[in-house]
Order: structure tokens, then C-alpha cells, then sequence
């Protein structure tokens, strides 16, 4: 069963690298992995581009934004953010949620960016599987190759919102992000309220960018 | 965020309101509105300012219907006081596609996921404080020994020769492995550990070289007597933070113990050479990973917590696929 579904994920990338990218046929964009891969290889097309290269911090700030362009369209980051609260979400006024999801969102995607940036070594992303759980809710199992031919394999869970596939989760190695970020979430919250929450997801993401400074 | 917390008493009104926007958007069938027109004294609108309101209000009406949803009643407050402010900005679509979004209370997700796997991927914590001071020993003890000293071995010693000697330890407990699969009742799997074996430990030079690592038909396991226990229905027990050995579980420590008397290095005799092996296989392993440990803490809120959860999830996992003899 499992290297039928490997089988048919190279049968998509064999298709995808032989048809002529058109981003308006339907056809495609009912495929989950092709919704993936399309951001993928933007992601990686940015990586490369060697306009980007230079010890200039500014350079690596432009890239980064270039990077989130990419990625923005095809993460749900409200969906994400409701998942990830789970029950909590409830508590949220409107206004707490939208703060929350902003933060949340620039977490995880300079989260996913360096992780990816890290990683990444001049190769592109593969699809190893797609699994349609429903008609409107898939998995795809990607790996991006790293040196010495290791796979950093990432699921992304995916899910038809409005004519499009939309990431609602990230799997890593078995461990979903978003059910991680949610122990978090609700420990946070059994002890505090949506305030200490949105301060706490405050100064996560804070030190984040503090660390980014030091490291370009 | 006190000041829209404060807006409660406006809530009765506004639902008023709300309702006679439904009526007269009369988007929502099956649903009359008491009134059933503009609210006295009140200018009817115009239709482009109503239109874009008419999913908005179906949303919040559908919602009162469903008294499941009556917890996120509280959250929805602030919502319509600022649409019936006349909110410039809310009129623009693309705003009122947000926070419809982000108006959606709907958490059915919940009932979708999958509670069976969820037996393994918790543990109660009544140790937490003593866990808590082991996580931050633990965390000293990688930035101020093990980073250091895996970033100077890292300097001498070339990536490949750490890999090999990984492959090395890896080869070496092939016993955890192999008895823990027939122990689960994986014939298959135990006769491709088997056969792996046999391959790396020849044509692989004592295990130096995994010739097996892309084969599929060799799938790569890490099977140990925790995930036994789990077959066999055993929960985690507590979770457990070990000095220097990090997150486990009462289930899987006792495993640890099992396993250590499957593991060919710890039978080595002088102790302080079988003990000095297995540190330094456990050290090497380490150095090919610096860094990932410092990824992790700067995106999580709560590392202690973020680590206990992705202990607990990546145990389940390897349990899941280890029963479904992958």
C-alpha cells in the first residue's frame, strides 16, 4: 500500500515535470501536490536566485519577505490558528484573534523559512505520497534531499477552502505542529488568560527576530 | 482588549439588529426576524453596503441556532458593534472575508482526530517540577558540554566518518531491534532487520556503511521494548525527564532497562569501556544534530511543554507504525 502511494507520488512528479506549467487549469489546481509544490518550488527558486547573494543584511531581509509572499497564500494561517487553540479559540474575542493569528503566523513561518533555509542545500522539493483522505482533505508527504542523501520529510495537511488546497498542519517525524503548539496553547491558558497567551506569543516571536539579527 | 470585553451589554441590541439585517437581506431562509424590517428612525441602506453584510449575519444567525455554540457567543461581542459603527474599513470584502474566518467557531476538527492514537500520546505529568529542574539541567548540560564539544569534534572529524560511526552504533543494536519485532509479532519486519544485519554487517564493513539505507525493502525501525509494552496495551505511565537521557515515559524507562540487556555494548567487559562506548555512540549521534535542539526551543512558547508533546506524538507514532508492520 505504501509504495503504491510512493509510486504514485513519482508518477505526479514525473507528470508535473513533463506538462508545461499552467497555473489556470483546473485540473491542477484540484491536485493537492500540486498546490504544494508550486509555493515549493517558488521557495526554492528564491532560495537559489542569486540576486540574493551577498553578505548585505538587506539582501537577506529582501529574500525573506520574498520568501513569505510565497509560502502566505498556501498556509491557512486562521485555520491553523483555530486548530491550534482547539477550544480555546472560543474564549478569543475577534480582536484577540486576529492579534493572535498575525503573531502565530509570523512564528511559524520564520519557524518553517529558517528551517528550510538551513536545510537547504540546492535541491529540489519531491512528493514521496498523497493520501486523499476525503475529497476535500488530503496529506502530502514531501521531502526536500539534504546532503549524503538524507530526506528532512515534511507532511502537510491540507484542505479545500474555497476553490483551493490550504496547509491547516505541518507533521514532522510524526509530531504535528499544530498539536504541539496546542499543549502549549492550553498549558498557557490553564494557568493565565488570552492576554498572558498573546504576551507570551509576543516575546516568542520578539526573541525570534532578536535571534534572526544576530545570526545575518 | 478590556474595552471590547466591556462591550457585553451591547450584545442583546446588537443581536436585535442583527437580525433585522437578515430580514431585510433575506439571505437566511427558514429564518424570520422579529421586526422584519429596518430598525425605526433608521435609514434603510443602500444595497452595497448591505450585500456584503448578508453572508456576515447568516453566519451569526446560524450560529445562535446551534446551542452547542453558545460558549463562543462571548467571543462574537465584538464583531457587530464595530460593523454597526459603520466601519469604513469593514466594508472592503476582502476584511469581512477575515473575520467571517476568523468569526468561525466551528471546531468539528476535534471529532475528526483520530482519539485512538491519542492513548500513547499522552501521559500525566505529576513529576512536573522535578521534571522541570531535569530539563533545565539538561538543557545546561547541551550549551555549556555537549554543543561546545560537539562543535570542536565536528571540527575534526569529517561529516562522513560521524555518519559511519553512527551507522556503527546503529548496526551494533540490531538485537533491541530484532527481538523487540518478534516480540510484537512482526515476523516480516524481524527478517528484514535480520537480513539488513547480515548485508551491513558484511558488504557494510562491521556496520560502517548502511548499504540497506534506500532499499525499501528494508524500512527503517526503531523498535524498542517501550513500543513492545505498547502493544501490549501498556500506557506511559508518567512522564518521566531523565538527566542527560531526556524526555521518557515509567512505560518506556522500564523498556530502556530491557533493552539494555539486548544491546551487545553494554555486555562489553571492563564497564568503564562498555560505558565509555556507549557515551561516546550517544555523543557522535548528537554532534549530527547540533542545532535542531536550539530551532526547537527559539519556536516554542513553553520548550518544556513543546518537548514533552513531541516525545509523546513521535512515541505514538513509532507505535503506529511499528503495529501496522510498515
Amino acid at each position: 500500500m505504501k509504495t503504491a502511494v510512493r509510486l504514485f507520488g513519482l508518477l505526479i512528479v514525473a507528470g508535473l515535470c513533463l506538462a508545461p506549467r499552467v497555473s489556470a487549469d483546473p485540473a491542477k489546481i484540484a491536485d493537492p501536490a500540486q498546490a504544494i509544490l508550486g509555493p515549493m518550488d517558488e521557495v526554492v527558486a528564491i532560495l537559489a536566485d542569486p540576486a540574493y547573494k551577498g553578505d548585505d543584511p538587506a539582501l537577506k531581509t529582501g529574500q525573506r519577505q520574498a520568501l513569505r509572499k510565497a509560502i502566505d497564500d498556501v498556509f491557512d494561517f486562521t485555520e491553523i490558528s483555530k486548530r491550534a487553540l482547539a477550544r480555546n479559540w472560543r474564549i478569543l474575542t475577534l480582536e484577540e484573534r486576529r492579534k493572535f493569528r498575525d503573531l502565530f503566523a509570523e512564528l511559524l513561518g520564520n519557524t518553517y523559512l529558517s528551517k528550510i533555509q538551513d536545510s537547504y542545500s540546492g535541491e529540489q522539493v519531491v512528493i514521496t505520497g498523497v493520501n486523499r483522505v476525503t475529497d476535500e482533505m488530503a496529506v502530502v508527504s514531501t521531502g526536500i534531499r539534504l546532503e549524503k542523501g538524507q530526506m528532512l520529510p515534511i507532511d502537510y495537511s491540507v484542505y479545500m477552502s474555497g476553490g483551493a488546497w490550504k496547509i491547516y498542519d505541518v507533521n514532522v517525524e510524526g509530531v504535528s505542529l499544530v498539536k504541539n503548539y496546542r499543549s502549549q496553547f492550553n498549558d498557557i491558558m490553564m494557568r493565565g488568560n488570552a492576554q498572558d497567551l498573546i504576551k507570551k506569543l509576543e516575546s516568542t516571536v520578539e526573541r525570534q527576530r532578536a535571534g534572526e539579527k544576530d545570526a545575518s | 482588549m478590556l474595552p471590547s470585553r466591556g462591550g457585553k451589554t451591547l450584545l442583546p441590541i446588537t443581536a436585535i439588529l442583527c437580525l433585522a439585517f437578515a430580514a431585510l437581506t433575506s439571505g437566511c431562509a427558514g429564518f424570520s426576524a422579529p421586526g422584519g424590517g429596518p430598525p425605526g428612525g433608521q435609514e434603510p441602506l443602500p444595497d452595497s453596503v448591505i450585500q456584503p453584510y448578508a453572508g456576515y449575519v447568516a453566519s451569526l444567525a446560524t450560529d445562535s441556532e446551534q446551542p452547542a455554540s453558545n460558549m463562543g457567543q462571548v467571543a462574537l461581542q465584538g464583531s457587530p458593534d464595530a460593523a454597526l459603527e459603520d466601519d469604513a474599513a469593514l466594508l472592503d470584502d476582502s476584511l469581512l472575508d477575515d473575520d467571517l474566518d476568523l468569526l468561525d467557531d466551528d471546531l468539528g476538527f476535534l471529532d475528526d482526530e483520530d482519539p485512538s492514537a491519542s492513548v500513547h500520546a499522552r501521559a500525566p505529568d505529576p513529576l512536573e517540577p522535578f521534571n522541570r529542574a531535569m530539563f533545565t539541567f539538561n538543557d545546561r548540560a547541551y550549551f555549556w558540554v555537549v554543543k561546545p564539544a560537539a562543535e570542536f569534534y565536528n571540527k575534526v572529524t569529517p561529516r562522513q566518518a560521524r555518519i559511519s560511526i553512527s551507522n556503527f552504533f546503529r548496526n551494533a543494536l540490531f538485537p533491541v531491534r530484532f527481538v523487540n519485532c518478534v516480540f510484537q509479532g512482526q515476523a516480516n519486519d524481524a527478517g528484514a532487520e535480520f537480513a539488513a544485519f547480515l548485508i551491513n554487517s558484511t558488504v557494510g564493513i562491521a556496520g560502517l556503511r548502511d548499504m540497506t539505507s534506500h532499499d525499501p525493502r528494508f524500512p527503517k525501525s526503531d523498535r524498542d521494548m517501550g513500543q513492545t509494552f505498547a502493544t501490549y496495551g501498556m500506557g506511559h505511565g508518567i512522564y518521566i525527564v531523565w538527566p542527560i537521557l531526556g524526555p521518557s515515559s515509567l512505560r518506556d524507562s522500564v523498556g530502556l532497562v530491557g533493552d539494555h540487556f539486548l544491546n551487545p555494548i553494554a555486555h562489553i567487559d571492563p564497564a568503564w569501556v562498555s560505558s565509555g562506548l556507549s557515551a561516546f555512540g550517544y555523543f557522535n549521534n548528537a554532534s549530527l544534530r547540533v542545532g535542531s535542539y536550539e530551532a526547537f526551543k527559539e519556536m516554542s512558547l513553553d520548550p518544556y511543554v513543546g518537548l514533552r508533546n513531541a516525545y509523546l506524538q513521535n512515541r505514538a507514532h513509532k507505535i503506529e507504525q511499528g503495529s501496522s508492520g510498515r
